[in-house]
């Protein structure tokens, strides 16, 4: 027997489904939020760097398992071969209750007001894709407020000087200097740049109801253990909730959007946790599933309406994929600059975000979370240096603490080639046709890479570093836990996938709140950013008039 | 060089007696021991050998395969001197099974001690972080 309608199914209980959850919840509506993965306790994942959300050897601790979700690429020399999640071409998002936001970093970063007019400031490089967005930060603004408050992000307004216009400040100040930090800050000032304490989705002091960062070494790639990281699993989606008419459906594989025979909206189909396929009716659909599966749930959501897949009339459904093109050095020094205090990551500078002679873009530079053992003795080594032998083994004892990298994502400059796609053989466990993942980076990318990277390198010399190492970004098309881009918005319909609402063209009724939706994706962790759009997105889902006011 | 410890042939879940010589004579080169314990010592034969039952199934018959090649390749591994092993070792070190026994040997002594390696967590001993380190709750350092 098929459930009873509900007023809004979201696909995705992520960054960007669980607040949807929360506000549409909170105005009265009945929702359904589908999760593909479980929610996931403290005690399941622990500290074990092997299985984490940033090394994934052992398998992904918040999913998805290897053996059900398995995807395609294409490699260097042109073949598609079989990934699974656990490796890294795959382009994993945590399949888990709070998506990425159970385990990332947390940076929480509001995007420059340059970053929406890309196209404006830098013109179109040959062969990309980059456009502006049809919002600007003005437009958001008000919305990265509501998220840092709803959330809980603290910070230091009036610190970056390059950041956009503020309202507020942070609800809370920012997380105390690590002894990494201290060598960075007033080395950057010396250089003329301008470094601030990086803001974080963590606590540094009781909020909410949750208590504060404890600063162990353990935080990027694993959940928080006293939830001092504001992960939609431990703020909006319980809220949702507890309003009383949200049910969390967990281990739901989503199929199909289905449409009506005027091509709108009517609900999902999907799997449930025994496997059998039910449908759930709808007022709205707002799917959230990630740039990867958001993009893969309309491609596979066929109609004779929409005979390319959902919001794909003019071939944008899964193209413009970026992610971010990670770039950086690491430094060595006479004397230990570990401290072991976490997070770690805790001093930032957006001097080379923008303004960078010849080079589109460019990135905000950081210090870097704590380095894991196996991690560390894997990719930090200078180039040319033994990787294996006694050798290996002194330069692990010698430099582990006396190391430090500083990194930041390249905004990349998108293009039209780099793109996820059905599949035309694989399935998954549920029969449901996989992605194949396909590109390069743009050329532009490389050349921004180094030069960011030897900004780094200057600003690690300038706190001391006797030798520095530059790590720059290789050829593969990106996506990874920054995936966005696959579901554009666009003011004209030819343009994108999505409009200036984030609601799907030719489906009235159809949303994406997730990364999808960016047009270009800044020179930062782009979650705040996806939030801040879910926040807004919600707004104009409740004004749209598909469900009567309920309270 | 160096034998597998006593009493462990009983316990090997994939690898047989032979075939665990010969990969913890290779894992004695990747991590050798010195003034702190090696691979072998780390138990990263042990890691290597309860996981390719389960999390690393996939490269199982990569090793099966790899293993002969290197025994036809190398027929007298086992007996050189430990200069000729870096030597042969230091050819091959492109070589797919190579560094798939690297990457493998490098999880098995950096990783937590839960995984079957790492034992009396001699690694973050080595690197003065074990108590930092640890799968469970923080209780500072």
């Amino acid at each position: 027997m098929a459930p009873d309608p509900v007023d809004v199914v979201i696909v995705g209980a992520g960054g960007g489904g669980g607040i949807v959850a929360q506000e549409l919840a909170q105005a009265g509506w009945r929702v359904v939020l589908f999760e593909r993965g479980k929610q996931q306790t403290f005690a399941e994942t622990g500290h074990y760097e092997l299985r984490s959300q940033r090394t994934t050897v052992l398998g992904n601790a918040f999913g998805p398992d290897d053996v059900r979700h398995a995807r395609v690429r294409q490699n260097e020399r042109g073949e598609w071969v079989k990934v699974l999640p656990s490796e890294g071409a795959y382009n994993n998002i945590a399949a888990v209750v709070g998506g990425g936001t159970l385990s990332y970093g947390a940076m929480a970063w509001r995007y420059l007001p340059k970053d929406f007019r890309m196209r404006s400031t830098y013109g179109s490089p040959a062969g990309s894709t980059l456009e502006d967005w049809p919002i600007s930060y003005e437009d958001l603004a008000p919305y990265y407020e509501k998220a840092e408050w709803d959330l809980g992000v603290s910070g230091k307004a009036g610190s970056n000087p390059f950041e956009g216009r503020r309202g507020k400040d942070y609800p809370m100040p920012p997380l105390p200097f690590n002894r990494e930090a201290s060598l960075l800050a007033p080395a950057g000032r010396k250089l003329g740049m301008h470094p601030f304490p990086i803001p974080m989705a963590i606590n540094s002091k009781p909020y909410q109801g949750r208590g504060a960062c404890i600063q162990c070494p353990h935080c990027v790639g694993f959940r928080c253990e006293v939830d001092a990281k504001s992960s939609t699993a431990v703020t909006v989606i319980p809220r949702a909730i507890a309003t009383g008419h949200c049910e969390l459906r967990t281990e739901c594989i989503v199929k199909t959007v289905l449409t009506d025979a005027k091509g709108q909206a009517r609900g999902v189909e999907y799997f449930d946790r025994e496997g059998k396929l039910v449908e759930q009716v709808s007022k709205v659909v707002v799917v959230a599933a990630s740039a990867t599966e958001t993009a893969r749930l309309l491609l596979n959501s066929k109609t004779k309406l929409h005979p390319n897949g959902l919001g794909n009339r003019y071939d944008w459904v899964g193209r413009n994929l970026q992610g971010h093109a990670y770039t950086g050095a690491f430094g060595l020094f006479g004397e230990e600059v570990w401290d072991g205090v976490g997070p770690a990551a805790r001093i930032a500078a957006c001097d080379f975000n923008h303004g960078n002679e010849g080079i589109v873009g460019g990135a905000m530079l950081a210090n870097e979370f704590i380095r894991m053992p196996y991690l560390f003795a894997r990719s930090v080594r200078p180039p040319g240096a033994p990787r294996w032998g006694k050798a290996h083994k002194d330069w692990q004892r010698a430099w582990y603490k006396r190391s430090m990298g500083v990194k930041g994502p390249v905004q990349e400059v998108p293009r039209w080639e780099n793109r996820v796609e059905i599949d035309p053989l694989l399935k998954d466990h549920w029969g449901i046709p996989t992605l194949r993942i396909s590109g390069r980076k743009h050329e532009s990318d490389l050349r921004t890479g180094k030069y960011i990277a030897t900004k780094a390198a200057e600003w690690l010399r300038a706190a001391g570093a006797l030798e520095v190492f530059l790590t720059t970004p290789g050829n593969g098309v990106s996506g990874g836990q920054h995936q966005a881009g696959t579901a554009r918005m666009a003011k004209d319909s030819k343009l994108g996938a999505v409009d200036p609402d984030c609601r799907v063209y030719g489906v009235e009724n159809l949303y994406v709140a997730d990364g999808s939706v960016h047009v270009t994706n800044g020179g930062f962790n782009p979650s705040l950013t996806i939030q801040a759009l879910a926040y807004r997105t919600s707004e104009r889902i409740l004004k749209s008039g598909h469900v009567p006011r309920r309270l | 060089m160096a034998a597998i410890a006593p009493g462990l042939a009983a316990e090997l879940n994939f690898f047989s007696a032979e075939e665990a010589k010969w990969i913890e004579a290779i894992m004695n080169q990747i991590i050798p021991a010195d003034d702190r314990p090696g691979a072998i010592e780390a138990g990263c034969l042990q890691y290597l050998d309860r996981q390719l039952g389960s999390a690393l199934q996939r490269f199982a018959a990569p090793y099966r395969a790899g293993i002969k090649v290197f025994q036809q390749k190398e027929p007298n591994f086992l007996e050189m001197s430990s200069e000729r092993q870096i030597a042969s070792l230091q050819k091959m070190e492109r070589d797919p099974f190579f560094e798939m026994l690297v990457d493998h040997t490098m999880q098995g002594f950096y990783g937590s001690p839960e995984h079957g390696g790492n034992r009396n967590e001699a690694s973050w001993k080595m690197m003065g972080i074990e108590k930092y380190m640890g799968g469970g709750h923080w209780h500072g350092a």
